[in-house]
């Protein structure tokens, strides 16, 4: 008996389709032998003119006069790419008079050029290159139009937030504006759009506290929390920028905001409206952890009467890591006031004391 | 004979930076690029540096432990500028409870480093 | 009368296979050309670098790097001081010893100068007894937990409860992680710290490269084929899967021996199971289904920058070992997991990722290892035609070296860690073995692993207590190759 012979045309087919895989094969194992050649090739000339652009670099950086157009007259295509990374490097690294003499540098290679045309195209990379590059810059900044080009996306928006905190004295209102700009779409930010927020606002919160105040209605939780949590790193703000909105926050549903905002109510407990407003009782038994554990990180630091509220809290907490946090801010205060401890309390307190005296060794 | 600067850092543009920087300057530079050689330089057969730059944050031995060791076993009196891209509070602390003369924050400028180091040798 | 039916039966079969290549390398093709436009995004994202310092902001999440430890005494004083070396500003490194019946405890003790705090631990770890917890007065970040042995998920699970991190991080004591790799790992998070929850570094075979104070300084390929083949195997599975599945929002595999989670949500879902033999597998399965039921927007992120170096198993015997683990395990999670294969409820991870884990990775080298003994029968009855089966062996052998050369090509030409022309040779020649043997022994061994699984089913308390082993955690899991 014959085997059932397949017919002709699958028979066929696998054969064009073992023909179109080698064909694919030999082209992806070309391509990878010839990209790993290539990159080869390219690393070796790139060594090659590295250590004499960086000597002639730090050199002529070390003079009055560095009269970078005559050097860049001179350099080959690579020369200057090599040259621009660097440049790039030595301007995050440095401050002073080097840096600059670095932007002056920048600005001639075509670094200086690329910061104009990208913000206008569609790319989004390019641009954020570019913001990257006009924030190291001192190049003049035309803010409106960067608003207008980039401020579709929050790694962009974070990047114009940025380019204004580094040109914030030669721009008026320059913590409002990024301020305003970084929040505008209610929606959570990047780190480097809370880092930016952050140093916008590190002095002086008052736009923060502003912006928080008005326009927190239209804002997503996870913003509003990471706006609270902010406003705990920045220096506390004078006596009349708008603070009553947080105690609103502490009723908010989200545990998150309920917890940075505590953070606030901490680092403004010494303005009376907001001190005064806070219902301690309520915050020490939060349903959610980790905001009573916020609570008594900030309490603990008050006086004595919201420190009592505390030691209540503690005999009830069930909450082993919150009991922990408890026994480590109040430590001896608590075995002043109770004679008996819980069980579970008193092994925290036993554990905070070890800690304590480990580190004093 | 020029001072002595013993050099600390796993940043190779800032090593390269500062060192010739510091040789314009007429000072005699030694580089390392950890913390482990660091500490191996000034345990070593030469006379201690007359000042050392320190990274906080190198490789095998960091830069407050190089400096605790410093100020425990070698010289108490030996100048020792921290250069640091944290700036958090607590390092700066720390820094200086354990004993460094300077604490500076990257970014920094050159000619700042040079004039405290110069400081120092005075 | 039963020959004929034989033929039949075997005419089928045939058939049927012949269906299901069809369908899995479908799988594959829609895997491997997500995995081009998800390199494409990542490299072009590298390009722009943001003007600001990462390391001073207050923002920068705190991680804790969890390291498990069980008769580690010759490698992890150097695992340690690799870890403080890292280039993160905020981290802390808790090692636990699980049970450790040789000197790691001391050997920490003594190059760390640890002392033991002298009060019983105040929280509930989630695991096994905790003897003790030492802390390194000179260096902060270090906490070393001395506990009875419960196995991996049960000493990572101690670090993740006793730790106050916002993000920790697995690793196995022997991997050589890259000293950016952390931050590189934490990227995923810093862009989108709401919804991302887990992200997973590429991991690499150490065998040949150069190493010098526990980092890998040149990267060459290894010396012999074992090795080898599995630093290509990696290469594919990494390249031409993991990062494809990312793509396809459909990532349920991160390696143990580096994988960075939310802590919170990790403790929210019990965290490591004791009980499961690829306790990373089962515990990121368990995450999207925990995240998908409550309809929590959520991110888990591949990173395809090389982060973790692993040593490779370099005897037979051993792999054996390791891969017929990783397949109990697999095997293990599925039919623990069972209701979220095909379920539209588990958004793309049940709907795709699973199924597609269910047949390529577990039906995979099962059917093909069927195939090997069933075709030659059917030849051998006249079931079959040889010149045909030839034919289909040389396509699906073709489409092998295909993929395979595919991860050498994003190696290349988006990391290119092998600087070597030759060593990409080299690699290509391993792509080559890996699906002319090497393929066929591992069918073999799956097919292994499931009589073990089988078996272990009725010896269930042994698998509750599974130690792990220096030699077989040696390397992580990658997927299985078809």
């Amino acid at each position: 008996m014959t085997p059932p012979l397949p017919s002709l045309t699958t028979f066929e087919l696998l054969g064009w389709v073992l023909v179109g895989l080698l064909v694919a094969v030999v082209a992806v194992g070309y391509v990878a032998v010839g990209l790993s050649v290539r990159g080869k090739r390219e690393d070796r000339r790139i060594e090659a003119v590295e250590d004499s652009i960086r000597t002639e670099l730090l050199d002529r950086l070390g003079r009055d006069e560095p009269a970078w157009g005559t050097w860049l007259d001179g350099l080959s295509r690579r020369e200057r790419d090599v040259l621009e990374t660097q440049t790039d490097q030595y301007l995050r690294l440095l401050t002073g008079s080097d840096r600059d003499r670095l932007h002056d540098l920048a600005t001639r290679l075509d670094a200086g050029q690329r910061i104009e045309q990208p913000l206008a195209t569609g790319d989004r990379i390019d641009r954020l290159g570019a913001l990257s590059w006009l924030a190291l810059l001192d190049h003049e900044v035309d803010v409106d139009r960067l608003v207008e080009h980039c401020s579709d996306d929050p790694a962009e928006r974070a990047a114009v937030g940025r380019v204004l905190y580094e040109h914030r004295e030669a721009i008026d209102g320059a913590a409002s504006i990024g301020t305003r700009l970084l929040t505008s779409a209610g929606t959570t930010l990047p780190m480097y759009g809370t880092d930016t927020l952050f140093r916008l606002n590190q002095t002086d919160p008052t736009p923060l506290l502003t912006t928080c105040a008005s326009q927190r209605g239209d804002w997503t939780v996870d913003l509003l929390a990471q706006a609270l949590e902010t406003l705990t790193y920045c220096d506390p703000a004078g006596g009349d920028a708008p603070i009553e909105w947080v105690l609103d926050c502490l009723d908010c549903e989200s545990p998150a905001v309920r917890e940075a905002a505590l953070g606030v109510v901490g680092t403004y407990g010494w303005r009376a409206e907001l001190r005064e407003g806070v219902d301690v009782e309520r915050a020490v038994n939060d349903p959610v952890p980790s905001v009573r554990r916020a609570a008594y990180r900030e309490f603990s630091a008050w006086n004595d009467e919201t420190v009592q509220v505390l030691v209540g809290a503690a005999a009830t907490e069930t909450d082993d890591r919150a009991r922990l946090l408890l026994a480590r801010e109040l430590s001896g205060r608590l075995r002043e006031v109770t004679e008996r401890l819980p069980p579970g309390i008193a092994a925290c307190l036993d554990w905070a004391e070890a800690e304590e005296a480990a580190k004093a060794r | 004979m020029p001072p002595h600067i013993l050099l600390a850092d796993d940043e190779v543009q800032i090593r390269q930076l500062l060192e010739f920087k510091l040789q314009g300057k007429g000072f005699e530079v030694t580089v390392v690029d950890d913390g482990a050689e660091c500490l191996d330089h000034l345990e070593g057969p030469d006379e201690l540096p007359d000042a050392v730059l320190l990274d906080v944050m190198m490789p095998q031995v960091d830069g407050f432990r190089a400096l605790e060791t410093i100020r425990d076993t070698l010289s108490e009196e030996l100048p020792v500028i921290m250069l640091t891209t944290r700036s958090r509070e607590p390092d700066a602390i720390r820094g200086l409870e354990n004993g460094a003369n300077e604490y500076i924050e990257k970014p920094f400028s050159p000619d700042e480093v040079i004039a405290r180091v110069e400081r120092h040798l005075q | 009368m039963i020959r004929a039916v034989l033929v039949d039966v075997l005419g089928f079969l045939s058939v049927a296979i012949l269906v299901y290549y069809l369908l899995v390398n479908g799988i594959y093709l829609l895997v491997y050309s997500s995995s081009l436009l998800e390199l494409r995004t990542s490299l072009r994202e590298d390009r722009w670098e943001p003007a600001y310092s990462r390391f001073s902001s207050p923002f920068l999440p705190e991680v804790a790097i969890v390291v498990p430890a069980y008769n580690e005494a010759p490698i992890i004083a150097d695992s340690v001081q690799a870890l403080l070396d890292l280039n993160y500003s905020a981290k802390e490194i808790i090692v636990v010893n699980d049970g450790s019946t040789d000197d790691t405890l001391d050997v920490l003790t003594a190059t760390f100068d640890l002392e033991k705090t002298a009060a019983p631990v105040p929280i509930d770890t989630n695991s096994e007894r905790v003897r003790a917890v030492y802390r390194a007065p000179r260096i902060e970040e270090l906490t070393v937990i001395d506990k009875v042995n419960g196995g991996k998920g049960d000493a990572l699970n101690a670090g993740v409860w006793l730790s106050d991190a916002p993000l920790v991080c697995a690793l196995d004591a022997d991997s050589l992680i890259d000293r950016e790799g952390l931050l590189k790992a934490v990227k995923p998070f810093l862009r989108d710290p709401t919804r991302m929850v887990a992200t997973g570094g590429t991991v690499r075979v150490a065998n040949g490269c150069e190493i010098d104070d526990s980092q890998v300084t040149a990267v060459t390929t290894a010396d012999s084929f074992l090795p080898g083949v599995q630093e290509m195997e990696y290469l594919r599975a990494f390249y031409a899967g993991r990062l494809g599945y990312s793509r396809l929002e459909g990532l349920i595999l991160i390696s143990g021996a580096f994988g960075l989670f939310r802590t919170d949500l990790v403790r929210e879902i019990g965290g490591y199971n004791p009980g499961s033999v690829t306790e990373d597998f089962e515990l990121v399965v368990r995450l999207h289904r925990h995240l998908t039921e409550r309809n929590i927007p959520y991110s888990v992120d591949f990173v395809p920058e090389p982060v973790v170096w692993t040593q490779a198993p370099g005897t037979w015997g051993a792999l054996a070992r390791q891969r017929r683990r990783w397949f109990r395990g697999l095997i293990d999670t599925l039919v623990r997991e069972r209701d979220m294969i095909g379920n539209p409820r588990y958004g793309r991870p049940g709907l795709f990722a699973m199924p597609a884990y269910v047949l390529t990775e577990v039906l995979g080298p099962l059917i093909e290892g069927f195939g090997y003994v069933l075709i030659p029968l059917a030849i051998a009855l006249g079931a079959l035609d040889a010149g045909f089966f030839l034919l289909f062996l040389a396509v699906t052998m073709g489409f092998g070296v295909l993929l395979s050369w595919f991860g050498v090509l994003v190696e290349v030409w988006g990391f290119r860690r092998y600087t070597e022309p030759t060593d990409v040779l080299v690699l290509l020649a391993h792509g080559v073995f890996e699906n002319m043997g090497f393929r066929q022994w591992k069918a073999f061994v799956a097919w292994h692993g499931l009589l073990e699984y089988v078996r272990g089913d009725s010896e269930w308390g042994e698998m509750t207590r599974q130690r792990f082993t220096a030699s077989e955690d040696a390397a992580t899991r990658t997927d299985e190759a078809d």
